[in-house]
């Protein structure tokens, strides 16, 4: 009987255990807003840490990581848990921007072999650990870790020390974005300092002790930076105490306050990820503007986005990375998309696509249905403010709506677009180059024909008002040589940065923008038989209001970097260098939700690990 | 969507160059014309494509009134120098070509309005005494290097760069008054009118071994 209890009481604490022992995911803080999850972390046993610490979502843990103590080492050597997730998270609000990540631990030993930065700094209360390094802190709770990093956003640091008004009358020395290097700036600065002012028994002394106290102040005031650099350590600490408390010591994470993210949770899917555009929303620095004029119709407009938020599965089968993302949204917001996103393929976009494209898109909206529905809605959120900025604003509105010919002008653009990658040319340029005289070696300068590549693109938008176009450049043609009316097209001489032509092809549903003398000469009308194939078009067909293709060989890994951002550059090198296509579709909108879907068939050398982590970290890169 | 408008718009060739050319003549009682053209014709393209962008690996990139103010301020130090006069300037903003041209009573004048610029403009030279002496004229002997071409060295150090260097050229003549007698440079061609000393390089080989550009001159003057 006895040992029949302590049998069932055993089989009672293994499964109480295993349903309630601490899981990776419980350590991801609820400020995050962004996460990544990988379940499937089997796959990434033999990834090196200095490749997995080369990809984006790791940059904030270069320092701790990268110094020579994860040389050689791959992820299964560095102690952790290959039963739990391994979970990539980033928040930012007004105040604070937090990345991290959390992990399981199997050999704690092993563990700090890798994050030998770290050293043990207490035990919390509830017997968590926390080592801290120089930014970072690693909390240790139960069977799993937590990466934390929290820093001032440098729009709020930036302000806090502004705020204290503390340099006006100094030298400021600061540092060149280019090498770092110190720049001592000469300031006009006018020393409103109070004049000493002579009064009955001034005495020499007193005028010295007055210099002496005001070099000695000088000698105690900080720069600029090191006020700076001040608060933001006083912040960091602050913030990550604050952090601590919530995540660790109250157990307030985003799975257990976010019931979307829990039940993102459960799937089985090889990734996962969660993001909250809700609160990504009033971070868009795009809405400065937005949210300092109107901070009144901007809550409205966050009322409106509260529901929006993406959720997404990364399945990964033997060559192909597909994943799944859905779109959110309130009902609200979702009557505008789907009114907006909800329309049939444009026939006259697919037929100047050609079959043996590089890479194309389609876009299919409909301005004119979304501002009709986006006005019904927006209008009477807007009209129970009283704000004069806002009533000007909204009359204005009104008044515009009444006033323009609205089939005119959503006749002249829709909103669909369509675009086009057919590979790279050789175009004839001109450059100058030297003749010389043998006699004496001097010089003429003589033109002479370059050859240069170029791309060769084509861009149609969709128009029932083509009309308006011809008109135009039939009057600018009048005033310069270099628009000229060609057979069934215009060109535009030299219009590609002065070097290489344009041509303009005004159909009457489609506005072409091209640089393809192939489409111009031969496919004015479309490319007939060598446009993409019924296949393609069947599958363009179902799906909603995007589609994109793209032959990685052919297009992205000719793509020019030096003419993108960084951050459009990261998303590139993560795929560069692989070959296979890359599919992205959408669904049709519904009230309350939208599904894309990318697959990525690729063909390469490199592990499944490889793939599946370059996907995520394009992902990440662009959700951040 | 604007990830691809910008892939298509702004993708550009690798084949282009860049082409340097100094032209200096050095008269018998030490004075000179110096002629400095940058000729970037055929790389129009890419160029234009760079000016139509904000920023280029992260760093802004200047448009062409403030190129145009920059150079406004070198040519106004140079202006200012002991020893220079009739400083010109040609910009052609269609072809991307840039001449300098100005009169020297002697190299050291040259030398120092050289380095006087450099520190005008904040950079003050790091450069070693050599490249700081580059030229050397006594009426009778050149001893020259290319001019100070390092401060570009640091900048053009990608893969895409080197390839632009590889097929530019540098060509440097060096012009007297008097026939030349002695050409130590083995890679030197001299005009048929014996007056005119040319060296021509690949921009890539000059940047890696800028002594190829290296030579001794000797003149023979007419009293002789």
């Amino acid at each position: 009987m006895s040992i029949s209890l302590k049998g069932c009481f055993l089989t009672f604490m293994l499964f109480a255990y295993s349903i309630f022992a601490q899981q990776s995911e419980a350590l991801i803080p609820r400020d995050a807003s962004t996460v990544f999850s990988i379940n499937n972390i089997n796959l990434l046993q033999k990834i090196s840490i200095d490749e997995l610490v080369e990809y984006d979502f790791m940059e904030e843990l270069h320092q701790e990581l990268f110094d020579g103590s994860t040389a050689g080492k791959t992820l299964k050597d560095a102690g952790l848990d290959f039963d739990q997730r391994l979970n990539i998270f980033y928040g930012k609000d007004k105040i604070y921007e937090l990345t991290g990540f959390s992990f399981g631990i199997k050999n704690k030993e092993e563990l700090f072999q890798v994050f030998d930065d770290f050293e043990y700094s207490e035990t919390l209360k509830n017997g968590a650990e926390r080592y801290n390094s120089l930014f970072n802190s690693l909390i240790i709770k139960g069977n799993s870790g937590v990466l934390l990093r929290i820093q001032p956003t440098d729009d709020y640091l930036i302000k806090v020390t502004d705020s204290l008004n503390y340099f006006e009358w100094e030298e400021t020395s600061y540092y060149s974005d280019d090498q770092w290097e110190a720049v001592e700036v000469e300031e006009a600065i006018n020393l409103e300092e109070e004049p000493i002012e002579e009064e009955e028994g001034f005495e020499l002394n007193s005028l010295n002790e007055y210099i002496e106290h005001t070099e000695q102040e000088h000698k105690n005031k900080k720069t600029y930076w090191e006020i700076r650099d001040s608060i933001q350590v006083s912040m960091q600490t602050k913030g990550m105490l604050s952090l601590i408390e919530d995540l660790i010591i109250n157990e307030n994470s985003l799975q257990t306050v976010d019931k979307r993210f829990e039940a993102q949770l459960a799937k089985e899917s090889e990734g996962i990820f969660f993001i909250d555009n809700s609160r990504n929303f009033s971070n868009q620095g795009g809405l400065w503007y937005f949210q300092t004029m109107y901070p009144i119709l901007n809550e409205d407009l966050k009322e409106l986005y509260a529901q929006n938020y993406m959720v997404g599965d990364l399945h990964l089968d033997s060559n192909v990375v597909h994943f799944d993302l859905r779109a959110n949204y309130g009902e609200e917001l979702g009557s505008i998309y789907t009114e907006m996103n909800n329309n049939p393929l444009n026939k006259d976009f697919v037929k100047y696509i050609p079959r043996d494209a590089a890479a194309y898109f389609v876009y299919n909206v409909d301005l004119r249905k979304a501002y009709e529905r986006a006005y019904d809605i927006l209008l009477p959120l807007l009209k129970d403010k009283r704000d004069d900025k806002m009533v000007m604003n909204l009359l204005a509105i009104q008044l515009l709506d009444r006033l323009v010919d609205k089939d005119a002008f959503f006749g002249a653009y829709k909103g669909g677009i369509f675009g086009t990658f057919n590979g790279v040319q050789t175009i004839l340029t001109k450059k100058i180059e030297y003749d010389w005289n043998d006699e004496n070696f001097e010089y003429t300068e003589i033109e002479t024909e370059s050859e240069e590549d170029i791309p060769v693109f084509t861009i149609g938008f969709a128009s029932e008002r083509t009309d308006l176009c011809e008109l135009v450049l039939s009057d600018l043609s009048r005033l310069t040589s270099r628009i000229e009316r060609k057979e069934g097209y215009w060109v535009i001489k030299d219009a590609i940065f002065d070097a290489a032509p344009l041509f303009v092809v005004c159909t009457e549903k489609v506005l072409l923008l091209s640089n393809d003398m192939y489409l111009v000469d031969e496919h004015i009308e479309g490319y007939g038989k060598d446009a993409i194939s019924k296949k393609d078009l069947k599958r363009i067909k179902k799906t909603g209001v995007l589609y994109a293709n793209m032959d990685l060989d052919l297009s992205i890994n000719h793509f020019p970097q030096a003419f993108l951002d960084a951050r459009q550059k990261n998303v590139l090198n993560d795929l560069k260098n692989n070959s296979g296509r890359i599919e992205l579709s959408s669904s049709y909108s519904e009230l309350t939700k939208t599904d894309y879907s990318l697959r990525y068939n690729f063909e390469s050398s490199s592990s499944k690990a490889t793939q599946f982590l370059d996907m995520m970290n394009a992902m990440f890169i662009l959700a951040k | 969507m604007k990830i691809f408008i910008v892939f298509i718009l702004f993708c550009c060739s690798l084949t282009s160059c860049i082409e340097i050319l100094d032209d200096v003549t050095y008269n018998p009682d030490g004075s000179g014309e110096f002629k400095y053209t940058i000729n970037l014709s055929s790389s129009k393209l890419k160029i234009n494509s760079i000016l139509a962008l904000d920023s280029l690996d992260g760093k802004k990139v200047p448009s062409k009134l403030e190129l145009q103010e920059k150079v406004s301020d070198i040519m106004g130090v140079l202006n200012c120098q002991e020893g220079i006069q009739g400083v010109s300037l040609e910009e052609n903003y269609d072809n991307f070509i840039f001449k300098v041209s100005l009169h020297f009573d002697n190299v050291k004048s040259l030398l120092n309005a050289f380095s006087k610029t450099r520190e005008a403009l904040g950079n003050p030279s790091d450069s070693n005494e050599n490249d700081e002496n580059w030229v050397s004229w006594d009426g009778v002997t050149l001893i020259r290097q290319v001019p100070d071409l390092n401060s570009f060295k640091f900048r053009l150090v990608k893969k895409e760069d080197e390839e632009l260097m590889r097929n530019g050229i540098y060509t440097s003549i060096s012009r007297f008054i008097f026939p030349v007698e002695k050409i130590e440079n083995p890679s030197a061609i001299l005009a048929k009118n014996n007056k005119a000393v040319m060296l021509r390089s690949s921009l890539f080989d000059v940047f890696g071994n800028p002594s190829l550009m290296d030579n001794t001159i000797s003149v023979k003057p007419a009293d002789n």
